[in-house]
């Protein structure tokens, strides 16, 4: 009875979607003027916007590594991205946690080693949040590291997937997310296909990670498509012009 | 200033262990996919303080349960929190207070047991919308050789396992909590075992681990945490700093469910001891015979250490003697144990009426361990200056008076 | 005073050869009748009077006469290095530069110049990364300074000291044990070399580095060596010969 409200009979979603259909993701490249790369992402209601500073000298003795870049990555949702308003931004457990995610994610994706002594500072912050947030800060990530110019091995490209009927559906919204299901978030490097980023929260059968993580993967090759194209678009523009 | 206190690690010992990782050794003896020997020791006094040990690894663990107002959003449901606390007793890089470490293994926690309803939050609440139980789970690390998320996580699960709440009677709005004197108390509502493995990744996940030790987490690129309960479902799950193709990911799922078969076993076997009392002499007995080999042998150890310095000819036959003398002075306290768990039943149940409040149970298990700790030590120094004192009283009375006159007339 | 017993075993270990264990506090047998040195783990508070000079560390004692004086000290189990001129020691350097910045266990790191080598010229020095180990001895040792190492002895030459690069492992152990692996006859290193063939670098500071020509064994004796610190003779043959058959 309650799963019926989340997979029609048709097999349509409670917004429409098909399981495999992604939200609408659109991206506005270097909007803060004053950051070395920037991004604002949406995908659906959720709307992200990420900064990068770097690489630069580190700020404090400690954090210098002979061998490689430090990098900071600060996670925060804005109080007001949630239907019921945050008292902080930042700093609690959860926020905590995914900044650390997000780092060890990019100290996998990025050429680190290519900087030593150096610092590269990432800045995510969710605006409004209806769901995958920790996907979309990813995306939104990934465009502004590229727009930074700095060395990846890779696009990171993320989705978070659940199991419905044991149908997999792909880029949840909060309705969906908030659900009876598992929760699968991956990272993946779309062109080599490995995963930096893999997150399970609630129980999933092992004999279904496959299938949904197969799925999720299934995803990033489109979400990269989609940000493949609009980075294109964006150095077209910004180069030609 | 910490940073300068965990000791630099050298590029050749990094070379080495990847050497012998390349050639599926490890430099313990164990293979690539050997756990080490754990070890659950539940408190005998108090309910919901559990002590886990994953080779030299400890951590202990103890639940405190309280009343209070649930949260507006969610009325019927009781709170459960972690409290991971590392102390610069655990390793010499360690902080007291929150770091990345505690956040890491507090979160990872968080996601075994509530997100993953191992822990019915809904059993605890009294009545709806204005008492819910509280349950704390405070989390001592007290040493740190490697894997210690595994350890946490294990040491949660056997202290919530272990735990006892008062039992509660709801007449209308109006709530009684019997003491314990008055009505057994009663345990948590666990509905599976979520276990916790660590695998560790080399040189960008080319080679992988499970277990890693203190030595080999200093060489580890990457992790994944996979938690897992017997019934083949994954609780949560956490990759980091690695890059891994799916057809690893999934492997690596296989391997911790034969992993977590086998844990769920020796766990079984330990806390089966406090849970079904029949099973407790047996077990109960065999562990502890256990435990009073591996004191004798750390006595064992301390002692001929202390002797090997000497003269080798001599240096033999002292040992031997040591040793006698040992098993000796271990004699006694091999008696006494057995004896309380023979007493057990009758003992204990007096004592957990009055001790089973929250407070009370921190605070003696705080005690029990750290009492538990110095007797051994402090046993073993006295002993060894009264053998030597008895020694000298029997031979060298004389000689020691003498030497006090003649100083005297100095 | 007088009475203590602990007092009584320091008076009759100086009448046979120690075997006794001494704890800190416990008075140091001035009385002895000749002249008296002091050295690790003892302290003296000035004067000849019972109880004014004390062992400070508990380990075993031991004692020396020579030329009618007796010396005393205490032979401890420790984990931390407390530097002293002229040991030599195994560090790991953290940081490049004229003055390479180098771990060796103590409170302090150690500094060493980047000339320090055998044969180094401003033009011709070996080349050092963070990470390496360097086996050389310590020059300066003065607690209000910092610890500086060389890698030559007084006569400019290497003398077995510079720059460990060979593939091996490093082991950490008390420091008894280093000691222990360094006297001529050492249980462990008389029984492993009838069987294998090793290259070992002891430093006094805790850290053992040895290579062998391949990885089981320099596992088999990492791990002889590490386990060997409480062992008594016949069981570290045992060990050893066990060691050798798997």
């Amino acid at each position: 009875m309650a799963d019926f409200e989340y997979l029609s009979p048709e097999g349509l979603r409670s917004d429409g979607r098909r399981p495999q259909e992604l939200r609408v993701l659109s991206c506005n490249i270097s909007h803060c003027l004053q950051a070395d790369g920037s991004a604002y992402l949406q995908q659906g209601n959720t709307r992200v916007i990420a900064t990068v500073y770097g690489p630069h000298d580190v700020s404090r003795r400690s954090e210098a590594q002979h061998d490689k870049a430090f990098i900071n990555c600060q996670f925060s949702m804005a109080t007001f991205s949630t239907s019921e308003r945050k008292k902080r931004p930042t700093g609690d457990k959860s926020c905590l946690e995914t900044s650390l995610a997000l780092k060890k994610t990019f100290e996998a994706a990025i050429l680190t080693d290519t900087y030593p002594h150096s610092k590269i500072d990432i800045f995510v912050q969710i605006l409004q949040s209806d769901g995958s947030d920790k996907a979309v800060s990813i995306n939104a990530i990934t465009m502004a590291l590229i727009d930074a110019g700095i060395p990846m091995k890779d696009y990171v490209c993320a989705t978070s997937v659940t199991l419905i009927n044991d149908t997999p559906i792909v880029d949840l919204n909060y309705f969906e997310e908030r659900g009876p299901g598992p929760e699968l978030i991956v990272g993946t490097l779309p062109k080599s296909g490995k995963i930096v980023f893999l997150q399970v929260n609630s129980r999933l059968h092992i004999d279904n990670m496959e299938k949904v993580l197969k799925e999720g993967m299934n995803g990033n090759q489109r979400v990269h498509t989609i940000l493949d194209t609009l980075i294109k678009k964006h150095l077209e523009k910004s180069i030609l012009t | 200033m910490n940073r300068s206190r965990a000791s630099a690690i050298s590029n050749c010992e990094k070379e080495f262990t990847l050497e012998a990782i390349q050639e599926r050794k490890r430099l313990d003896g164990r293979s690539v996919y050997d756990y080490r020997q754990v070890f659950i020791k539940p408190s005998p006094v108090t309910h919901g303080n559990v002590l886990v040990t994953i080779g030299e690894t400890r951590v202990q663990a103890c639940v405190g349960c309280e009343v209070v107002v649930p949260r507006p959003q969610r009325p019927t449901d009781g709170l459960l929190y972690f409290n991971v606390l590392p102390s610069p007793m655990a390793a010499p890089n360690y902080d007291i207070g929150k770091s990345s470490l505690t956040m890491r293994v507090e979160r990872l926690l968080d996601r075994c047991f509530k997100e993953s309803r191992s822990l019915d939050t809904e059993s605890l609440c009294i009545i709806a919308g204005q008492k819910v139980w509280s349950i704390r789970v405070d989390i001592h690390i007290l040493n740190d050789s490697g894997n210690i998320t595994d350890c946490c996580v294990m040491a949660s699960f056997c202290a919530l396992k272990h735990c006892r709440r008062p039992y509660v009677t709801v007449s209308g709005e109006h709530a009684t909590i019997h003491p314990v004197s008055e009505r057994e108390p009663v345990p948590l509502n666990i509905h599976h075992t979520p276990i916790c493995i660590t695998f560790g990744f080399l040189s960008e996940g080319n080679y992988l681990l499970v277990d890693p030790s203190i030595e080999e987490e200093k060489v580890l690129t990457g992790h994944l945490y996979i938690v897992m309960n017997i019934h083949r479902e994954i609780c949560t799950m956490q990759l980091e700093g690695v890059a891994l193709q799916h057809e690893e990911v999934v492997k690596c799922t296989k391997i911790a469910m034969t992993k977590v078969n086998e844990l769920n076993k020796s766990i079984n076997k330990y806390m089966g001891i406090r849970t079904n009392a029949k099973n407790m002499d047996e077990d109960g007995q065999s562990i502890l015979t256990n435990v009073l080999k591996e004191t004798t042998l750390q006595i064992d150890n301390i002692q001929t250490a202390a002797n090997v310095q000497e003269d080798r000819k001599n240096g033999k036959d002292i040992i031997q003697e040591v040793q006698e003398d040992v098993y000796e002075i271990m004699y006694p306290m091999e008696e006494e144990p057995p004896v309380t768990e023979e007493e057990e039943p009758p003992k204990t149940k007096p004592r957990d009426k009055d001790t089973d409040e929250e407070e009370e149970v921190t605070v003696t298990l705080t005690k029990d361990d750290i009492t538990g700790l110095t007797s051994i030590e402090t046993g073993l120094t006295s002993n060894t200056g009264e053998q030597t004192s008895v020694n000298r009283n029997s031979n060298k009375e004389t000689s020691g008076t003498r030497g006090r006159k003649r100083r005297k007339r100095k | 005073m007088l009475t203590s017993p602990a007092y009584k075993h320091v008076l009759y270990a100086s009448m046979v050869d120690s075997k006794v264990i001494v704890l800190p506090g416990d008075a140091i047998p001035l009385a002895v009748g000749n002249d008296i040195k002091l050295g690790p783990g003892t302290y003296s508070g000035g004067g000849r009077e019972e109880g004014s000079s004390v062992f400070v560390k508990p380990g075993i004692l031991r004692r020396k006469d020579r030329d009618g004086s007796s010396s005393f000290w205490v032979n401890t189990q420790h984990k931390r290095y407390v530097p002293s001129e002229g040991e030599k020691v195994i560090g790991v350097v953290l940081r490049t530069g004229r003055v390479y910045r180098v771990d060796i266990g103590a409170s302090q790191n150690a500094s060493l110049p980047e000339l320090a080598f055998e044969g180094a010229t401003k033009r011709n020095k070996p080349i050092v990364q963070v990470g390496d180990l360097v086996f050389g001895s310590l020059c300066q040792a003065d607690p209000d300074f910092e610890p500086e190492m060389t890698c030559v002895d007084s006569s400019g030459r290497a003398s077995g000291m510079g720059l460990l690069k060979k593939p091996g492992c490093v082991i950490s152990c008390t420091l008894s044990l280093c000691r222990r692996l360094l006297s001529k006859q050492c249980a462990v290193m008389e029984e492993l070399q009838k069987h294998y063939k090793f290259e070992c670098v002891v430093g006094l500071n805790g850290r053992v580095w040895l290579s062998a020509p391949t990885l089981m064994q320099t596992i088999i004796i990492r791990n002889c060596i590490k386990s060997s610190e409480f062992m008594s003779e016949d069981s570290i043959k045992e060990m050893v010969r066990q060691a050798v058959l798997t």
